[in-house]
């Protein structure tokens, strides 16, 4: 090698580290606005998902809060804030695992409900049964009763 | 205004602002949120299940309350709401735990329920069956008392029924019996001609009869008897009177024919006279044999045997009858010598007869010599006739 093409092998590698000083923040920031902002397109299909997955309705103002927090999430992406996106979003991640907790939650309170429900008309068909069985008691016991001194009658 | 004076005023005027700066600020909604959510009962409970989470929330709360106190409001609204979603997501979870254990417990109640329902409805069924049964039963019993009781009236009316039956009929064969023991009666009256020879007896039976078939007809047993036993005495009372009269007439009627029979056989006897006489209530048939014996001799001439035989064949045949065998000779000779000579004659014929085979109880023989001569003894033919032998049968 020589000197001549030494220097310029330096010079080169100079101007590509200087290049790329100057062009990684602002290939940072743009990767991080994009993931950003699939995280707010997955986090709003998810919300979607679990409006259909809370077919009790229970939910109802903790997606409304959501998709609030996805909107603000979404504004201070357009403004930058990237910083507050992560932070809002780690809430709506919060509170998306809080609405899973509440939609499960309720659907074991209706099947709880139903069960209770079934319960009682079991109890209350066991109400009956033993209202009808004491009833039918009575009357064997007043026909064998009956049939006794019909016997008697007969005998005599 | 001095300065003395204006300190005071100063004073008054920069302390509310000076304490106002000091002052905390307003708590913000959502710590108070967090606050009211902590106070309730479950957080023990949610500590349990989700001790990091509520931990975590508990130092977001504690952060977000000093943030506050230090003015922090914005960094202190967002830890609260922060540490209200981790405490609403433990309590959730807790709840979940609650409501699954719920449900373990109510399934496990409820399958318990439904054993003794099922035990319940099964006994239920069985009673109610068993009820039903019962009921069959006493339905079943009560039915079979009623059948039992229109049975039995229905046995005793037919039993009535049938006794009265019985005692009709009863009646209405004993009429019948009676009846026909009239009818016999008559029919045997018929025997003896009871409608000639007991003609009111027997006119009386006949309508007693008539009337007790009537009376049977009409079911009248009573008076059908008493006709039919009426009846059956005329009947008897008939053939009694009827009785003797009929068997006279007709031991008459059969004499007759027998005696006209004699007369018939008598007649075909040859080398014999035959002829009736009537003395009195008797008959007499009289065989005449002329020329039986020699003269003045008592024994039998020679060649007499086939009329002997006739006569004796002919005796045998009318064996009821009683005879004469008398002896006659002409009227030549002493009067005695001829009724011994006759009379030996007679017993001559009498011993031959019984020497072939006739009964001689019922012979009487006897001589009459000369007398009754039947023939004119003048002349010689004659005084040979006149010697004769006479079989004579008797009867009324």
């Amino acid at each position: 090698m020589t000197a001549r093409s030494g220097r310029s092998l330096r010079i080169f590698f100079a101007a590509a580290i200087c290049a790329a000083f100057a062009a990684s923040p602002r290939a940072g920031l743009a990767g991080e606005e994009d993931d950003l902002q699939r995280e707010i397109d997955n986090q709003r299909v998810s919300v979607a998902d679990l409006e259909r997955l809370d077919e009790l309705k229970a939910t109802g103002d903790e997606i409304t809060l959501l998709r609030s927090w996805l909107d603000e999430a979404w504004s201070l992406r357009s403004k930058h804030e990237y910083d507050q996106v992560r932070e809002v979003l780690e809430r709506t991640r919060k509170q998306a695992d809080l609405i899973r907790a509440k939609i499960t939650a309720s659907k074991l309170r209706a099947q709880a409900a139903t069960r209770e429900n079934a319960l009682a008309d079991v109890r209350a068909k066991i109400a009956r049964n033993k209202k009808a069985l004491a009833e039918t008691m009575k009357k064997k016991k007043a026909l064998e009763g009956t049939e006794k001194v019909g016997d008697k009658g007969s005998t005599q | 205004m001095n300065a003395r004076a204006m300190a005071p005023r100063l004073a008054c005027a920069l302390l509310p602002a000076l304490l106002a700066a000091c002052a905390t600020p307003p708590k913000p909604k959502e710590l108070e949120a967090y606050e009211m959510l902590r106070t309730g009962n479950n957080l023990q409970e949610a500590n349990k299940k989700s001790p990091d989470l509520v931990a975590s929330a508990e130092k977001l709360g504690e952060k977000s309350r000093e943030e506050w106190q230090s003015n922090d409001l914005e960094d202190s609204r967002r830890d609260a709401i922060m540490a209200n979603i981790k405490l609403k997501t433990a309590l959730a979870l807790m709840e979940q735990e609650q409501l699954k254990t719920k449900i373990q417990t109510l399934s496990a109640d409820q399958a318990k329920a439904e054993e003794e329902a099922a035990d319940l409805s099964e006994k239920l069924a069985n009673e109610t069956e068993k009820l039903a049964l019962l009921q069959k039963y006493v339905e079943a019993r009560k039915t079979a008392e009623a059948d039992k009781q229109r049975l039995s009236a229905q046995m005793t009316s037919e039993q009535q029924k049938s006794q009265a039956e019985h005692e009709r009929l009863a009646l209405q064969l004993a009429s019948e019996q009676k009846i026909a023991a009239a009818q016999l009666s008559l029919r045997t009256a018929d025997t003896v001609d009871a409608s000639k020879f007991a003609k009111a007896e027997y006119s009386a039976a006949s309508d007693m009869l008539a009337k007790a078939s009537a009376e049977l007809k009409q079911n009248d047993y009573a008076g059908a008897q008493a006709s039919a036993e009426v009846a059956k005495k005329n009947a008897d009372k008939a053939t009694e009177m009827a009785k003797p009269l009929y068997e006279q007439a007709e031991q008459t009627s059969q004499n007759k024919a027998r005696d006209d029979a004699l007369a018939r056989d008598a007649s075909a006897i040859s080398g014999a006279d035959v002829r009736l006489e009537r003395r009195g209530d008797l008959q007499r048939l009289v065989i005449a044999v002329p020329q039986m014996f020699s003269k003045r001799k008592p024994d039998i001439s020679a060649g007499q045997d086939g009329v002997l035989e006739a006569i004796a064949a002919l005796l045998k045949k009318y064996p009821t009858y009683p005879v004469q065998i008398i002896g006659y000779t002409d009227n030549r000779g002493k009067a005695s010598e001829l009724l011994a000579v006759s009379a030996a004659r007679a017993q001559t014929v009498y011993s031959a007869l019984a020497a072939k085979g006739v009964e001689t109880k019922r012979l009487m023989a006897s001589g009459l010599g000369g007398d009754d001569p039947r023939f004119d003894n003048k002349s010689a033919s004659g005084r040979a006739k006149n010697n004769r032998i006479e079989i004579v049968f008797l009867y009324h």
